[in-house]
């Protein structure tokens, strides 16, 4: 048989339940691997060791007594450092949270294991969610499994990193502006952010309010149908959990896309590409059409004013959403201060980074008197005329694509200076973000030097189905996905 | 005082009766030990997020109807962001720029009303004391729901105010959607004041009064503060514009902080919460829940019942009252009985009790017995009341207590005759008094009579024996 | 519209004073010439006019929870993350009505 690490997680479920397998020979395995090879990388921030073996054995015990196991029983599970779980430490890749241990559940987390995963360890991230590299992670940066001189991407460059490195078969992150998306593209594997409110946010330590979205990275689309199966419904404690049926995920085994119009918008695809992703992407267009695909040439007329709206959008109500870190009730507190003020000015300064501060500092601005109305206001406004466009757009093609990035991944410390740099790395990916889109990335090739190149598609809001069935295609007729890195 | 006008506005918020917070489901109400009703939530963990509670929705909307104002179909949440421990989250759940509310208006109570600017829903913040060690933060009040009533500066006068704030208060009882207990902190009025010269229309430099915690301090404090800027005009001086706190037990304000420069709250929708749709149902539903408003009430009061002002001004005061009033008039008693009794017998006995009015332990229907066994002539006023006090303690029916206790009224000539005698025979003084012209001599020997009888002798009778008895002519007509 | 901001140290101590940070003297010039290199980013945003003012109207609102109370945290948990406790309570350094 196979390794067990290199197996997909539909695969280990299958085993699992049949017998075949032990849960505890899988979390050992994957145990044993991140020990091994996680201190070249640093993917992990900590793993649940003998704890993880605990509810692995449990899986068994429930297997041998005959119980049902959930579809994931057994299937360990890496989750991105901002998801709370009880009893554990949880810091958002910040020292302003050093230590702190939550007294209560993600329900994304909780709906893992009530379908029988084991969660395995925490991985790295940028603060706050806050980068494109995770190189603003407090506890030193992650690289990439392929090129450890780059950089995995971010913010869930952890996740990344750790499936591309097959220390899990799956990982949770969280996108706010292609922080599932990105490290994805730059780590090669296949990252899933379903559409906004699909997935609660209820136990995601937030970034910004309106755009963050639970999402999760695997080495194959059906693995993360698999995912989106249990992770997916409206959720009490989410206002902003969404209702809406999930159509079928099932995995369609056409081997073809007749019928299926993709749009490829110009602004997307063209403009600010490194060369070989642009090849990459033309190649994969050409594929698309080999297998039938209709390839709609369109426009998204707006996008072009899609990074300052993100990330105006974005740093306002991080600015506000990080104002609860002040040092009263959890969290870094520097000692010596003898006004309360003082004592939070101090604890936010030494605990935030300085991405993190600039962004609070920028957010700040935008939300401020004088301002707000000229920033804040007009890119909330602007992104309703985006959601137009994507409406329009969704008038003419069933889906729509782009390169997830356009860049391989970086060298560590090249982009680190220029603030404004990094942020153009999402410029693919923010649109859909603003929109609130289900997207997804998926290997499309590689640089002649071996880095992975993204492909992204991008549904209408709660189309999923339409996302994965296309991109389950794509993965069959090509075999970009089939190549691993360390191998 | 007579050179300037006063120009007052008012802002009230009012802790509404709720189960639990307004976004978490801790429970809300009284607050205990520090730090016992504390959600996630309200501490602003990590990853947490908002959960509205229908209920002060739908308080805040029957405040807004109660209020006459214009609720909205559609308003939101936005964030008030500002720093201070007791805030945990760094922001107020507030609402800023679409309100649930516009519009609406409060009764001064003598023709005149007050505008109001707005009715917002928010939450409220934690409690700090200060000690030796530095200052103490319990979360217990955070996340209570509040609604905000911000008034028009139409009001005049201390008077004005203290009209507005009870006013206010009656209509929002009276509603059930606070206990309106400046007391226990379940409604807080903030006041801002300014003067004026009178004839002008341009409003002067603007004070805001804070820690006014009861009705009787507001108004003390704004005289005060009409004093002290009528003081500095008068004297060419200008007034600071800054936040001042009353202090009570000195009778005087004293600065707490300037506010030359407006604080940057950097309001906007909060992103958690999408917009509140309130649908024409629920505003039916709490319309119909509003029930009848006191000003009303009293309005009917004065054509069905025809009483006098004051039983009017006692028995509409709360909600309960008027109820337990015209439980007793539909029950047959005639109103203005109805109305003697409550205010004389029900309301000082509920005064002893902790319970609502509505659990009182003598039903109408029990009142109503006696009132008639009163009315029949077999309990004289003194007998019914003590059969009343004897229905409090023990329940059961007023006939059977009035036996029980043997209070049926003496009617018999015979029993009563020598007790008369006996009295006359006590008080010859009064008795010469009597014979004298001096009519209201009589009064003691009845009194005598009556401790004799524990007062079940029938006056009437009582009265017409002393009369033959002393030899004068029978009393002038009723 | 008006003219661009000037993003200058005036501004950055406003800023940083809103936002509870202290930027230290040394850093200021790095910080501020990041803030303005985005905030020149953000100007594309000021050249667009004729903006439309709000989305639709909503057809959902915010979903709402019945009023049932529930057990809150138990007191060790809400205070378990605190650096300082006493008396059931958060104790932070003086807090200074101005």
């Amino acid at each position: 048989m196979t390794d067990l690490h290199q197996l997909s997680a539909t695969a280990l479920a299958r085993l699992v339940r049949s017998g075949e397998v032990r849960a505890r020979d899988v979390v050992r395995s994957f145990l044993d691997r991140i020990d091994r090879l996680d201190p070249d990388y640093h993917a992990f921030l900590d793993h649940r060791g003998g704890r993880a073996l605990a509810d692995a054995d449990a899986v068994d015990t429930a297997r041998a007594r005959g119980a049902d196991l959930g579809p994931l029983a057994g299937v360990p599970i890496a989750w991105k450092d901002n998801l709370v779980l009880r009893g554990e430490v949880t810091s958002a890749g910040s020292r302003m949270l050093d230590g702190f241990r939550s007294p209560y559940t993600a329900t994304c987390l909780q709906r893992l294991t009530a379908a029988g995963a084991i969660l395995l360890g925490r991985t790295n991230m940028d603060e706050f969610g806050m980068g494109s590299s995770t190189e603003n992670s407090a506890y030193g940066p992650t690289r990439n499994p392929w090129r450890p001189d780059c950089v995995p991407g971010g913010s869930s460059g952890g996740s990344a990193a750790a499936v591309a490195a097959a220390l899990c078969p799956l990982a949770l992150g969280s996108d706010t502006g292609g922080s599932v998306r990105q490290p994805a593209a730059l780590c090669g594997v296949v990252g899933l952010k379903p559409s906004y409110g699909r997935v609660s946010r209820f136990g995601l330590i937030a970034y910004a309010s309106s755009l963050d979205c639970v999402g999760a990275l695997a080495r194959s689309v059906e693995d993360l149908a698999l995912w989106l199966r249990v992770a997916a419904g409206v959720d009490d404690a989410d206002p902003t959990s969404v209702a809406a049926p999930l159509p079928g995920l099932e995995p369609d085994h056409r081997d073809d896309l007749r019928g299926v119009r993709i749009g490829v918008p110009w602004e997307l695809n063209g403009p600010g590409l490194e060369d070989e992703v642009a090849a990459s992407t033309q190649a994969a267009i050409d594929a698309l059409r080999g297998l039938g695909a209709e390839i709609v040439e369109c426009s998204l007329p707006r996008v072009a004013y899609a990074v300052p709206t993100y990330y105006l959008i974005a740093m306002a109500e991080a600015a506000s959403n990080l104002a609860r870190y002040d040092g009263v009730r959890y969290g870094a507190r520097s000692s010596g201060a003898r006004r309360c003020e003082e004592m939070t000015t101090v604890s936010r300064s030494r605990g935030f980074g300085v991405e993190t501060q600039l962004r609070i500092l920028l957010g700040t601005f935008g939300l401020s008197i004088g301002y707000q109305q000229e920033y804040y206001g007009k890119a909330t406004r602007v992104r309703e005329l985006l959601r137009a466009d994507f409406r329009q757009v969704f008038g003419q093609c069933d889906l729509l694509l782009s390169p997830t990035s356009p860049v391989a991944a970086f060298p560590l410390g090249s982009r680190v200076d220029d603030p404004l740099a990094m942020y153009l790395c999402d410029a693919l990916t923010v649109p859909a973000s603003l929109a609130g889109l289900p997207a997804l990335s998926q290997p499309c090739g590689f640089t002649t030097d071996g880095r992975p190149i993204g492909l992204q598609w991008m549904a209408p809001p709660l189309r999923e189905d339409l996302l994965l069935q296309v991109a389950h295609v794509f993965e069959r007729q090509t075999d970009h996905h089939q190549r691993r890195a360390l191998s | 005082m007579t050179d300037y006008t006063t120009v007052i506005g008012l802002e009230v918020h009012v802790q509404l009766s709720t189960h639990s917070k307004l976004f978490s489901p801790a429970p809300s109400g009284a607050l205990g030990e520090p730090n016992t009703r504390v959600h996630a939530i309200d501490l602003g963990l990590p990853g947490v997020l908002p959960r509205p509670n229908a209920a002060a929705i739908e308080l805040a909307v029957r405040a807004a109807l109660a209020l006459d104002g214009d609720v909205q179909t559609v308003s939101r949440f936005a964030r008030k962001n500002y720093f201070y421990p007791d805030l945990p989250k760094g922001y107020q759940i507030s609402q800023f720029e679409e309100p649930v509310c516009r519009g609406g208006s409060v009764p001064l109570g003598d023709g005149r009303s007050c505008r109001l600017t707005r009715v917002h829903i928010e939450e409220d913040a934690g409690k700090l004391t200060h000690g030796d060690i530095g200052t103490l933060v319990d979360l217990n009040r955070a996340g209570m729901p509040l609604v905000e009533i911000v008034g028009e500066p139409d009001l005049r006068t201390p008077a004005d105010a203290h009209a507005f704030l009870h006013n206010l208060r009656e209509i929002l009882r009276y509603a059930g959607v606070s206990d309106c207990d400046m007391e226990l902190g379940s409604m807080r009025c903030d006041a801002n004041i300014s003067l004026m010269p009178v004839g002008s229309t341009r409003f002067g430099t603007k004070v805001e009064l804070k820690n006014l915690n009861s009705l009787k301090m507001v108004q003390r404090a704004l005289e005060y503060e009409e004093r002290r800027q009528a003081a500095i005009l008068a004297a060419g001086g200008r007034i600071a514009a800054e936040t001042r706190g009353w202090n009570d037990e000195a009778g005087e304000s004293r600065p707490q902080r300037s506010k030359e420069s407006a604080p940057d709250y950097r309001y906007f929708p909060d992103p958690d919460l999408p917009p509140l749709v309130i649908a024409p149902a629920m505003i039916d539903r709490q319309r119909e829940a509003l029930g009848e408003l006191p000003q009303h009430r009293r309005a009917r009061y004065r054509t069905d019942f025809q009483l006098p002002e004051h039983d009017i001004l006692v028995l509409t005061q709360e909600r309960a009252v008027g109820d337990w009033f015209e439980a007793l008039v539909a029950a047959g008693i005639e109103p203005k009985t109805a109305s003697n009794w409550t205010m004389s017998e029900v309301l000082p006995a509920q005064r002893q009790r902790t319970t609502p009015l509505a659990e009182f332990p003598v039903s109408p229907q029990q009142l109503c017995e006696l009132v008639q066994l009163q009315g029949r002539g077999a309990l004289t006023q003194v007998s019914a009341r003590k059969v009343f006090q004897h229905l409090l303690v023990h329940g059961g029916a007023a006939e059977a207590a009035m036996h029980e206790l043997g209070l049926l009224r003496i009617v018999d000539r015979d029993v009563l005759q020598p007790l008369v005698d006996a009295a006359i025979a006590a008080l010859p003084e009064a008795a010469v008094a009597v014979r004298a012209g001096k009519e209201r001599a009589m009064d003691a020997i009845k009194g005598n009579v009556m401790r004799a009888t524990q007062g079940r002798a029938d006056p009437a009778i009582v009265d017409a024996l002393l009369r033959a008895a002393l030899g004068i002519g029978s009393a002038p007509p009723a | 519209m008006p003219p661009a901001p000037a993003v200058d140290r005036a501004l950055l101590q406003r800023l940083a004073e809103l936002a509870r940070l202290h930027v230290p003297a040394e850093r200021q010039g790095e910080v501020l010439r990041s803030m303005q290199r985005v905030v020149a980013a953000f100007d594309a945003l000021r050249e667009l006019h004729d903006l439309p003012l709000d989305a639709a109207a909503p057809t959902a609102g915010v979903p709402l929870r019945p009023d049932t109370a529930e057990p809150p945290l138990p007191l060790d948990e809400v205070l378990a993350n605190a650096r300082q406790t006493a008396a059931g309570m958060f104790v932070v350094p003086r807090v200074v009505d101005a």
